[in-house]
């Protein structure tokens, strides 16, 4: 493979280059131009139709090419040399799902981690020792279908994993779960936590003073909310957690950390964050 | 038309396709730049090569990714660096990734060192300001990281990252509101983080 010039940029550095041109000519071949195409968009009815006859296909198509479809927490399908794993019950106990795992030949071990809601039921994280001398190699191919093609969010989520039936390296799946009232999620999807004193936030939906602290932890707490407060001080970097609704300080954002535990943080009525949250409300139609 | 000519979307875009060529024309024109970056986010000289390693080993598989309608290349470079940092889980990957295929060739030499340290030392002026945006939360810390280090607009910022530019500006907005709480060295007032990068 040529690598004209390494030399010239010395060091690690040219030490790097053939290695990045040995692992571009190891990518599968794809023709990144001609998947940007924009289709046109097909009328609903005709997308309907596409979608019917596709879940039709699918319903046909999928037991036939399965040879042992295993159904428990886990959904493992045998599609030739690849284990499609799919999770079928999320609020399963990871036992089950690490037997359903090892039923089908992987030595398998599945946690389970609280998520924000639109990560329940996907596979959320991946762990094999790496690299070392007796690992498969393709662990990092498994590792890296979490991180969906495209998509810039850093967000580790995988509907279904694949899994190539002779992978004989001990592997540990994480399992997005239910968060349970009162629990943090562990990860959540940017599109979850919206700032909530926004509109069509919990805040600003319930008409809730920003200003009116102590007002508004009583509201949120008569609905069941756990409330966890915070102070952005000048004089610390980041926002420091106070016990409860601080006096004086004025709303500025609010974000779910798990379904009914809602961070609020406060600053000064007098700085630019303060004064911007009281203006945005001071526009925002009241109620939802 | 040589590769030498090419922009660098062009070059993405033929890297995409395979072209060894192209790709290593666009390490040439970004490696420094990816170095600094890394330079930015680790303590010493030889954490460095395994976090350049990390991020290239990540932009190489990534060239399918970047569509040239959508933005330029060398935020797209610099956002998809701040992603595997954001990520631990990934980064920590990449790098052993990086370890296992560089080996004793990740090794400084006299001048990779002296190279770094250099840089260090460059940035070390903002090391209450590095040390203060390490503490943010990682939403604002990476927009931060893009605008005010990496000198992206608030725009391209959101792009790289695939957000809306009004997220990006919120959490631009918010970060500068807690880094000029936390700060009392004047670098703020003449780096980008003040310049009408909201």
């Amino acid at each position: 493979m040529k690598t004209t010039g390494a030399e010239e940029l010395g060091g690690y550095r040219g030490a790097l280059l053939p290695i990045l041109l040995e692992t571009q000519h190891r990518q599968p071949g794809v023709a990144p131009h001609q998947e940007r195409i924009q289709l046109p968009r097909p009328r609903m009815w005709l997308k309907a139709l596409v979608v019917a006859g596709a879940a039709v296909g699918i319903a046909v198509v999928i037991p036939a090419l399965s040879n042992d479809p295993l159904e428990g927490a886990i959904a493992v399908e045998h599609r030739g040399k690849v284990i499609h794993l799919s999770v079928q019950d999320a609020s399963a106990d990871p036992e089950s799902m690490t037997n359903d795992l090892r039923a089908a030949g992987l030595d398998a071990q599945v946690e389970v981690a609280p998520v924000s809601p639109s990560l329940v039921g996907m596979w959320v994280d991946f762990f094999s020792p790496g690299p070392k001398p007796d690992a498969d190699p393709r662990g990092l191919d498994i590792w890296n279908q979490m991180y969906p093609p495209g998509d810039p969010s850093g967000i580790p989520r995988a509907r279904v994993l694949k899994i190539p039936s002779d992978f004989s390296t001990a592997f540990t799946v994480v399992v997005g779960r239910p968060a349970h009232e009162g629990e943090t999620w562990q990860q959540a999807n940017f599109s979850d936590v919206p700032d909530e004193t926004s509109d069509g936030g919990i805040i600003s939906c319930l008409g809730l003073e920003p200003s009116d602290t102590e007002g508004v932890d009583r509201a949120l707490e008569n609905l069941g909310y756990v409330r966890e407060w915070s102070v952005e001080d000048p004089d610390v970097p980041s926002s420091e957690r106070v016990a409860g609704p601080p006096g004086g300080k004025v709303i500025v954002y609010a974000e779910l950390l798990g379904p009914n535990v809602l961070l609020i943080s406060t600053a000064d009525s007098e700085t630019p964050a303060a004064r911007a949250a009281l203006s945005t409300h001071a526009r925002q139609a009241k109620g939802c | 038309m040589t590769v030498g000519h090419k922009t660098d979307e062009e070059l993405l875009v033929l890297a995409a396709d395979g072209d060894p060529q192209a790709l290593e024309e666009f390490y040439r024109r970004h490696v420094d730049k990816v170095e600094r970056f890394a330079s930015r986010r680790c303590h010493r000289p030889q954490e460095v090569p395994d976090l350049v390693a990390a991020v290239w080993l990540e932009v190489v598989e990534s060239t399918n990714r970047f569509d040239p309608t959508r933005g330029r290349a060398v935020p797209w470079l610099l956002g998809t660096a701040a992603n595997l940092i954001a990520s631990r889980s990934r980064r920590r990957m990449r790098e052993l990734q990086a370890r296992s295929r560089l080996g004793g060739r990740r090794s400084l030499d006299e001048d990779d060192y002296a190279r770094l340290e250099e840089q260090m030392a460059a940035v070390g002026l903002a090391a209450e300001l590095k040390d203060a945006i390490s503490k943010l939360p990682t939403g604002e810390r990476v927009v931060v990281e893009l605008v005010a280090l990496e000198g992206l607009t608030p725009g391209q910022a959101a792009g790289a990252l695939g957000i809306s530019s009004s997220a990006a500006r919120m959490r631009l907005a918010r970060g500068r509101m807690k880094l000029r709480r936390s700060m009392s060295t004047p670098f703020l007032s003449t780096s980008p983080l003040k310049e009408g990068s909201v």
